[in-house]
Parts: C-alpha cells; structure tokens; sequence
C-alpha cells in the first residue's frame, strides 16, 4: 500500500468527530475509534512527539506568541502526566486555519458565531484504511471572549484550561456528557476537573489495576442505540462516569470505576448539544425513555464485569 | 518456642480473668464446669441488615449550578446464616470461643425521584463468611436451675463475595452479646451433654465491608445447639 491512495482516501473522509468507539474492556475508557478498512481500530497517534501548528493571528486582542504559548502549557501538563506516553513539539506558525486538510495539526481562532454553544472543538483526519490519525486541529471560537492572563480576567475563557480539554481529544480521547462544568478558579474561568481526561491519560499500571469497567449494550426493539448516554453511578460515593454507545449495534464500555456496585442508567442526549459529541451525519438516537439497569453491576478490580443487555423502549 | 506460647497464653488469661472479675464472681466457679472442656455446635445467626447513607446522583451546568438527577438509597438486606462454633473451657467459667458463619444476602438500591426514569430498585447477591474468635463468661451467680447467662466478647473477619464472586472485600469486625444457655448435664461427654444457647450480638462491621466507608453496628440473634464430644 503505496501513501499516495492511502492519503486522497483520506482527504475525502476528514471527520469532524469522533464516531465510533472499540470496547476492549478496561482499557476503553472513552478513547477515541473508528472504522477503517472493515474493521475498528483506536485513533491515536501513530509516531510522537505530535507535531503542531498555531496559528500566526491576533485575535481578540490576544497574540499568536501569547496564545502558543498558553496552549504550550496545556501541552506540557498533558505531556507530564504520569503514564503519558505522547509527547508534543511545537513546529511553528502557519498562516493555515483549522479545519484545512494540509496535514499539518493546527490550533488557533475562528469566529463561529452559529455555535454559541461551542468554546472549541476538535476534529481529525484520518486515513479510511489503515485508520491512522493523519492530523487533528483544534479551533478555539473567538465569538467567546478569550484571556491568556496567568491570574484571569473577569468574563473571559481561559485558553490554557480549554486548551488543556481539548488536547484530550486531539490525543484520541473522548469524555461523556457529565463535567463540562464551568468552575470559576479566582477570576479563571474553567473547566471542572472532570472535564479534563487525565484519568484516561492513567491508562496503564496502577490506574487499570485499581480500577475497572463496565461494558455492554444497549438495544430498542432489538436492535442497537447509538449515540444512547451510559452512566455508572457509585451508590457508596455519588461519582458518577459515563460513556455513549459508540457503535451501531449499542456497544458501551466504561473504565475507570471504583471497585463496587454499580447503578447503571441509560438515557437519550437529549438535553445536550448533540454535535458536541457526535457528527451531525451519524444517527444519534434520542426516541427511547431513559431507565435504570434492573440488577446492581459489580466493578471488579482490574477487569470488567461482563457484557451486560440494556432493552430501552421506545 | 514452647515457653513462649505459654507465655502468651498465660497473659492472655490473666487479662481476661482481671476483665471479666466482676462478672464472674469466684464464689460461682465451684458451681461451673471443669475447664480444659471442649463444646461444639451449630447455630442459626440471624443478621440484621445495614443502612447505608444516601447518596445523590447530581450534574452540573455551565455557570456553576448544579441539580439532582436522582437520589439512591441503599441497604445491605437481613441474613440468615450457618454458624459452626467451638469452645475451649479457659476456666471453668470463662470460654474461648471461635465460630465460622456463612450467608447470603442481597446488596438493595432504591433509585427515586428521576424526573426521566421510573423509580427502581435494583440488587445484586452477596455471600458473607464470618470468622470469629472470643470468650463467653458464664454468669453463674444468675443461674435459674439449668439455665445460665452468659456474656461474650471478640474480634472477627468478614469477607464478601460480591454478584459472580467478582468482587471480594473483607474487614475486621468486634462483637459484644450475651444471652442464655441451657444444659441438661453439664457432666460426661456427647450427647449426654447437649444443649440450647441463644444469644443477641451486636456486631460493629468495618473496612471494606461498607460501601459508605462507615462503621456500622450489626445487630444480630443466634440461636443453636451445643454439646461436649
């Protein structure tokens, strides 16, 4: 397989999110797949450091320098984390945008006035066939009022804690519907810890050795529900983590758990801006009442509870 | 090695019996079985169940707030257990005793007040195995013919099998109780020597074993059988 029909495949398939996911038990925890070439394989990078572009704009009164360098620190907390792996280099500035399909990673602003729900996103090109991540860009809105102070200002995102979120994903990481919460941090305003997916980062060692999962599916009528919102909530401590089903025969898994009984409740994305997860050509279903899984689910330390059938109805 | 062990056990004695002075007057021990006796029996242990506290299920929203999606409520439910029991007469009114129990139970969510979902309960099996080791005094100053009570105090071991023995989680516990035996014959051996013994128990239950992290009082009623082989 020669790169030049690897890369037009390509080019006519850039996604805009992520669509579906792998369930290898314990080791799921919302990382990012798809299919490619018949089959389902994890978007993740295959050669580190992760080269990256930032855009060479001022916007909104914040500097290409100032901003490569808060997104320089969300990189470096990534790239510090225990267990992490990935690594990162900053390549320089382009005057691409994100969104270009050039094979070049790139960060920076674009003003989508439309998505006044959307702080940043992050998509990704991919290759159809072997299923390696060609190149992921992360936009920041610059419809939202932005700050790179280290102390805040008063109204303002910060782009380093946003930053910080979505390399997550541009690292092949996805999160549910709970801990988008903004959290005012002095005058910062941020994201809630859960936002951030370090744990998932812990994908190795102690983490998966004191942890486990939760897998299964989730079906109506028989048939598969993708897109259907899956959470564990532990009755012992009230944390609650959660999944979609990534795949179209409703097949879910969730890590990362405390050991212990488990109430699992399923529901629609209903009350959430669905392209927020999902592209808006996948068929995210919202028509099936939300519920409980009648039996407690037991996590075991470092390993997964069995599949487990979640009827939904209609 | 030897003298050391004796040496250990004859502290362990002189501390029990300052301990238990004032409950086991010494006029009482001429009225008692001979020590050095051994007893076994089978119980029925009937296990209170443990409340645990209520957790709610919560999200948060952009600019800080928060609400409940649904509150959970959760109990480990009552169980009936099988209980071996052996005792060694210390003295002739001071026991030490050991018992090993086996149960299952059901580990009970009740889900309420989702605004999406209906109210639910939802469950899992849990097999409980208890081990126990103390002394029982008997109080042969209260003595009603051949009925006599009796106190007791330990420390024990529970150990959980979760749904599938997919999980397993132990922690110590310390038990307090008393109650009353009854013997036809106190004297010989086997079947001769049969009797009935019942006793309430509190049971404190700690470590792993609750799923609040709590500690918790377990009250429990055990009732059986007993003789000297």
């Amino acid at each position: 397989m020669s790169g030049g029909p690897v890369h037009r495949v390509a080019g006519l398939l850039a996604i805009a999110a992520v669509l579906f996911g792998h369930t290898q038990p314990a080791f799921a925890y919302l990382k990012f797949g798809l299919e490619a070439g018949g089959r389902e394989v994890t978007l993740k990078w295959t050669t580190t450091p992760v080269r990256y572009f930032v855009t060479d704009q001022t916007v909104g009164g914040i500097s290409a320098a100032d901003f490569q360098a808060a997104t320089a620190q969300a990189f470096a907390t990534w790239q510090s984390v225990p267990s992490a792996s990935i690594t990162y280099r900053f390549a320089g500035f382009t005057s691409s945008t994100p969104g270009d399909d050039d094979g070049r990673t790139t960060l920076g602003f674009l003003n989508e006035p439309a998505l006044d729900r959307v702080l940043a996103s992050t998509s990704f090109l991919v290759d159809n066939v072997t299923g390696a991540l060609l190149e992921a860009d992360i936009f920041f809105n610059s419809a939202f009022t932005w700050s790179v102070s280290k102390d805040g200002e008063p109204g303002k995102w910060d782009v380093q804690s946003i930053a910080l979120h979505e390399i997550g994903h541009l690292s092949g990481l996805g999160h549910s519907a709970i801990g988008e919460t903004q959290i005012v941090n002095g005058s910062r305003r941020v994201l809630s810890a859960g936002a951030v997916m370090f744990p998932i980062a812990l994908g190795h060692g102690d983490f998966n050795a004191a942890t486990g999962s939760v897998s299964g599916q989730v079906t109506k009528n028989g048939q598969g529900v993708f897109g259907a919102h899956v959470v564990a909530f532990d009755p012992g401590t009230g944390e609650q983590i959660a999944n979609f089903t990534l795949t179209r025969s409703g097949l879910f898994s969730i890590a990362g758990l405390r050991p212990g009984p488990h109430v699992i409740r399923v529901e629609p994305l209903d009350d959430a801006d669905i392209e927020s997860f999902f592209d808006s050509a996948e068929p995210v279903d919202l028509s099936f009442r939300a519920k409980f899984y009648e039996r407690l689910v037991v996590v075991p330390r470092g390993g997964d509870s069995g599949s487990i059938q979640i009827a939904v109805s209609p | 090695m030897t003298g050391c062990l004796r040496a250990v056990v004859s502290g362990v004695r002189w501390t029990l019996a300052t301990a238990l002075a004032v409950l086991v007057p010494a006029t009482a021990f001429a009225q008692q079985p001979s020590a050095r006796r051994v007893e076994v029996g089978g119980n029925l242990r009937w296990l209170t169940g443990m409340t645990f506290k209520d957790v709610n299920a919560t999200e948060g929203a952009f600019g800080g707030a928060t609400r409940t999606v649904f509150r959970s409520s959760t109990t480990l439910d009552p169980a009936g257990c099988a209980e071996g029991r052996v005792a060694f007469g210390l003295l002739s009114a001071l026991d030490l005793e050991g018992a090993i129990a086996f149960g299952r139970t059901h580990l009970t969510t009740r889900l309420t007040g989702d605004s999406e979902a209906p109210d639910a309960e939802v469950r899992e099996p849990v097999t409980e195995y208890l081990l126990e080791g103390g002394v029982s005094a008997h109080l042969a100053r209260w003595r009603k013919g051949r009925a006599v009570p009796f106190v007791s105090a330990g420390v024990g071991y529970m150990r959980q099998l979760h749904d599938g023995h997919t999980l397993v989680e132990g922690g110590q516990t310390w038990y307090a109780g008393g109650g009353l035996r009854y013997q036809k014959n106190e004297a010989g051996h086997g079947l001769r020597t049969a009797g009935v013994r019942l006793e309430l128990r509190a049971t404190i239950l700690t470590g792993g074993l609750a799923l609040d992290g709590s500690t918790h009082l377990l009250p429990a009623v055990i009732a059986g059988v007993f003789f000297h082989p």
